[in-house]
């Protein structure tokens, strides 16, 4: 019997800018993306911060530019305000909160970030939803960045 | 007309001056380019050359082609001749048709392994021919 090959959809998947800009909405789920007939919904991705859009408790809105196109992302900081947390436990949303605190204190201009989120769709754009942030120092994490992911495009999303 | 910001395309430093990276780039498209978009560039890692504290003007080079760099909005960048550094920002094309790049962001990259970083962009430049190529068949 053949091996059904594993889904991507509960993974971040390695993406460049160029490649995520390339994915359709699947029609039944908005949180849902094709990539090459493969359903996703969560990536990482990385570049240099070129754009920052900062609404103290609101959000910080940001883009990256990886050199083949650039991403928005949106980073929420209104987890202690915003009724749509209302359900999840106060000290769990403190804890959420001041992390989003500092990984907006994190991005910033010219710095390359390494992000993960949820892809989502707003005006018609792409955007990530941001969960995880971390500022990458090695000055060849963008080339190992690229090459990831053209490692990973070849043998997993578009082979 | 209005401009419209796009990505930071990476584009070979020749490529600035015209000479084409071997993609096809001709003079008339990189031109192009540049009138019809405000288009970021991000420029590869080069060397620094000069640096003027008074016009905030640095100059890199490669291979004998210099580019000079307008770093006035990147006042925390720490500017060291001989170090590598890369920058994204708007080319602007002067009267006298020289090329200035407005630089949005700067960084330094001292210790970056140029070679992977040249070899990594010919693989993604094959990559993007084939993933364009299927993406229009």
């Amino acid at each position: 019997m053949d091996q059904q090959p594993p889904s991507l959809l509960h993974i971040h998947v390695k993406l460049l800018g160029f490649s995520l800009h390339s994915i359709t909405p699947w029609p039944n789920n908005p949180s849902i993306f094709y990539l090459n007939g493969k359903r996703i919904s969560r990536v990482e991705i990385l570049g240099v911060v070129t754009s920052r859009d900062y609404k103290p408790n609101k959000f910080l809105r940001f883009t990256l530019d990886d050199g083949t196109h650039s991403i928005t992302c949106i980073l929420w900081l209104n987890h202690l305000t915003s009724p749509f947390f209302a359900s999840r436990q106060p000290a769990t949303l403190r804890v959420i909160s001041d992390l989003a605190k500092c990984f907006a204190d994190d991005i910033q201009f010219g710095k390359v970030a390494r992000v993960r989120g949820r892809v989502s769709s707003y005006r018609g754009d792409l955007q990530v939803t941001v969960s995880d942030v971390v500022i990458e120092r090695d000055p060849d994490a963008e080339t190992l960045h690229r090459l990831d992911c053209i490692s990973l495009g070849r043998r997993c999303y578009f082979g | 007309m209005s401009m419209a910001v796009i990505w930071g395309k990476t584009v070979s430093f020749l490529l600035i001056f015209s000479i084409g990276d071997g993609l096809g780039t001709t003079e008339i498209n990189c031109q192009k380019y540049i009138n019809d978009f405000k288009q970021l560039f991000n420029a590869l890692p080069i060397m620094l050359q000069e640096y003027s504290v008074e016009t905030a003007i640095a100059v890199i080079a490669d291979q004998g082609a210099t580019l000079k760099v307008d770093t006035q909005h990147l006042r925390e960048l720490s500017f060291r001749i001989g170090s590598i550094f890369q920058f994204i920002g708007e080319l602007n094309i002067q009267p006298n048709n020289e090329a200035i790049l407005q630089a949005r962001t700067g960084r330094n990259v001292d210790g970056i392994d140029l070679d992977l970083y040249y070899q990594s962009l010919q693989l993604l430049r094959q990559f993007q021919a084939k993933h364009m190529k299927n993406a229009t068949t």
